[in-house]
């Protein structure tokens, strides 16, 4: 700080913001889902609240329990909570049916909007 | 050497084209273009999109769940080189891609055969919709009017024929069963009325 000069490096900048993709939040939320007993979050010094806040389903840290259940209100976490209940995620395999590598059997994918 | 696939729109990526992206839990997503790359880097789901196969798959547009889609596969296995199978494969996949064609093209008809009819009614239902919001009467041609009477006058004449009669006395066109009927609760007059007729 203190250069002056800002940085526009939007490669790094897109990596410091990686999000996980959907398939990934998909087999998290629903690892978690299926787990019996809650896990404690490791202590992490680098991310929002110690990383003890945590909303699988967006992927998102918040700075306290009042921020999380705030967040849990919203639409876009209700709207996302609903496509990991309904949807199959997207796979290899279904895009290589999908390019006609193999019937494709729709049945097995997702719920068609 | 392999023509590979595309992760979002299904299109062929030829050796030297597109990008791959690795993510770091060893899985691969090809790209055929900055396009594509760019969608899913934005997270955006190949089966919701319009221009992708995928969408048109999943929602009916193209043949999708059909058996010979099966013949052409990825094989993880190299096969022994052997010069009577190469001629054989080589005359597989013309007469794959035969079928594939036809099979492609019956399925096309298919559903062009229902948009035909649902495109008619929908532009009749605008005309009619537009022509009552504007109070104009529809423009009918001296052909299509005696058209349309020939077709009312044929119309009647089915209904004629086919109409039941309300009185008993005429049981003409009532079924055996139902005649009976008829007979046992009106008593023998109208019995004999039949048999007359």
């Amino acid at each position: 700080m203190g250069s002056g000069r800002k940085r526009h490096n939007r490669a790094a900048r897109m990596t410091r913001r990686a999000q996980p993709d959907l398939d990934q939040i998909h087999a998290e939320y629903h690892a978690v889902q299926s787990r019996t007993v809650a896990r404690r979050e490791p202590l992490d010094i680098d991310k929002p609240g110690m990383g003890q806040f945590r909303c699988v389903a967006c992927a998102r840290y918040f700075v306290s329990v009042s921020a999380q259940r705030a967040h849990e209100r919203t639409k876009a976490h209700r709207r996302r909570l609903r496509q990991l209940h309904t949807d199959v995620p997207y796979t290899v395999q279904e895009a290589m049916q999908a390019a006609g590598l193999g019937a494709m059997r729709i049945d097995q994918h997702a719920t068609v909007r | 050497m392999r023509i590979e696939k595309c992760f979002v729109c299904g299109a062929n990526v030829y050796p030297g084209h597109g990008s791959l992206y690795v993510r770091n839990d060893a899985k691969m997503f090809r790209f055929c273009r900055s396009k594509c790359r760019k969608t899913f880097q934005r997270k955006r789901h190949p089966r919701y999109l319009r221009w992708t196969q995928a969408y048109r798959k999943t929602h009916g547009k193209e043949l999708a769940n059909d058996l010979v889609f099966d013949f052409e596969q990825q094989r993880s296995r190299v096969p022994k080189y052997d010069r009577e199978l190469v001629g054989q494969t080589l005359a597989a996949m013309k007469r794959v891609e035969e079928v594939q064609t036809a099979r492609r093209t019956a399925f096309y008809r298919e559903r062009m055969k229902v948009r035909k009819h649902v495109e008619q009614r929908q532009a009749e239902r605008e005309l009619a919709q537009q022509s009552m919001s504007a109070n104009i009467e529809l423009v009918t041609t001296a052909a299509t009017a005696t058209e349309r009477q020939a077709e009312r006058l044929a119309r009647s004449s089915v209904r004629q024929r086919v109409r039941v009669p309300a009185g008993p006395s005429d049981t003409s066109g009532i079924p055996a069963a139902i005649e009976d009927e008829e007979c046992r609760t009106n008593g023998k007059r109208e019995k004999m009325d039949v048999a007359e007729e």
